[in-house]
């Protein structure tokens, strides 16, 4: 196994931690990004489901620890994500930049619906409707912005690292 | 071979009696330019070593210089971290002096290192107390600006802290002018309102400071949460709505109280008295 494959565990750890402490600094009218769904998002695009679900899963349950939310939610929540960018890479055989940034939106409100269904199945926590249309769409264009500066490093990343799937 | 040694002795010879001054005199006439310029080459190169020596020495002092601003510096920025620190805690104490109805634990919140919330569509913190110094869940958490939320989870060395802005916190609330009541709820946003208040011209009006009602026994009393900065009234609704701009600055939270005297009531495992049918 590539020692690419050992170096990446820690790195997800510090990624998910990062979520918590240097994205409410890079709050937008009320909002910050949510780097560790674009992350899983763009990479589960270029890399595929092997390699997104475990980026979701480490990322996930770190950021899992360090939320109020029921835990387990951010992790199911990015696992949708990742099936989705899964679902859209298997039908699609090139996906322009463009068609990228448009998935990162899309995948807001998934991420977001999975974390609140899930809140509300584990601990009964109900959300109020107008986070809709307060948060999570503009959320989604946050994200997609954001997606737009995040992914060519990323790419590069994929680029070096080759196209080799992880195995469990 | 001969001549020049002849020549040395008449010069010693000469020089001994004191004929040979004026020669000399002459020689150093004609020598003495030369002298001069050789000095100041010699001088020159001179002045140009030291001036060498002096760089390096001068460039080993700079370093040295820079150093010590550096440290300096990093010493002014500590001690400047420490005042500012010293500022919260005088307030946090004066504010636990002026509330003797409560004991107060400090806690760093951890904001700054691990604690803020990595989605947008709740609230928490992480503060740096937990178990080990006697935090339990349902513990109000204030500054000296006012009501900051509620213990949530408790871990050994660090506690999940629910704020008053999140969307799924409730807090009874009274304007403190008018005592009319209603309950604080968080928006998406970070928004905070007053709801179920009681409909009528002198309720609420923008500016009032809202308190803490004590009511449901979940907060203690008079803990300042909010002014109001917005009405939302509609004649055909039951209640209207107040919207409230918190006296606590949630993005700069560096320093938390908990009240740990405070026990919130809970109506989970009451049993009904014999004869009444229960809450």
């Amino acid at each position: 196994m590539s020692p690419w494959y050992y170096l990446l565990v820690p790195v997800l750890i510090l990624l998910g931690i990062a979520q918590s402490t240097l994205a409410p600094f890079l709050r937008i009218a009320g909002l910050h990004p949510d780097l560790i769904l674009i992350l899983v998002a763009i990479w589960s695009v270029l890399r595929g489901y092997h390699e997104g679900t475990i980026w979701a899963l480490v990322c996930g349950l770190v950021m899992d620890m360090l939320s109020g939310v029921s835990f387990g939610a951010h992790t199911l929540a990015l696992l949708a994500v990742s099936l989705l960018m899964h679902a859209v890479r298997r039908r699609v055989y090139r996906l322009s930049f463009g068609s990228v940034l448009l998935l990162v939106a899309l995948a807001t409100p998934i991420y977001y619906g999975t974390m609140m269904f899930a809140a509300w199945a584990m601990a009964g926590e109900a959300f109020a409707g107008s986070l809709v249309s307060r948060v999570i769409l503009p959320a989604a264009l946050l994200n997609a912005a954001v997606a737009a500066v995040v992914f060519w490093p990323l790419r590069w990343l994929h680029q070096m690292t080759g196209e080799q799937e992880m195995g469990w | 071979m001969i001549v020049l040694g002849s020549l040395l002795i008449l010069g010693i010879v000469l020089d001994r009696i004191g004929l040979l001054n004026p020669a000399e005199g002459g020689i150093f006439r004609i020598f003495e330019p030369v002298q001069s310029a050789f000095v100041r080459i010699g001088q020159g190169a001179s002045d140009l070593v030291q001036t060498a020596r002096d760089l390096g020495d001068l460039r080993q002092r700079n370093q040295q210089l820079v150093e010590l601003v550096n440290q300096l510096a990093v010493e002014n920025v500590r001690l400047k971290e420490v005042e500012a620190e010293n500022e919260i805690l005088r307030r946090l104490l004066d504010f636990a002096q002026s509330s003797p109805g409560h004991t107060f634990k400090a806690a760093e919140v951890r904001t700054r290192v691990i604690g803020r919330q990595p989605d947008n569509i709740s609230q928490f913190i992480l503060i740096a107390a937990g178990s080990n110094d006697g935090i339990q869940a349902g513990m109000p958490v204030v500054t000296e600006r006012g009501l900051v939320g509620r213990v949530e989870t408790v871990y050994p060395t660090l506690s999940k802290v629910r704020l008053i802005i999140d969307t799924n916190s409730a807090v009874s609330a009274l304007v403190q002018r008018t005592r009319a009541t209603g309950v604080v709820k968080g928006q998406p946003g970070g928004e905070l309102v007053l709801d179920y208040l009681p409909q009528g011209q002198d309720v609420v009006a923008v500016g009032d400071v809202v308190l803490t009602s004590g009511a449901g026994g979940g907060f203690p009393r008079q803990l300042v949460i909010g002014q109001v900065i917005e009405i939302r009234q509609k004649d055909y609704e039951m209640f209207q709505q107040a919207v409230l701009r918190p006296t606590v600055d949630f993005d700069r939270l560096e320093v938390v109280l908990i009240i740990t005297n405070f026990v919130p009531l809970s109506l989970e495992g009451l049993e009904p008295a014999p004869g009444t049918s229960g809450p």
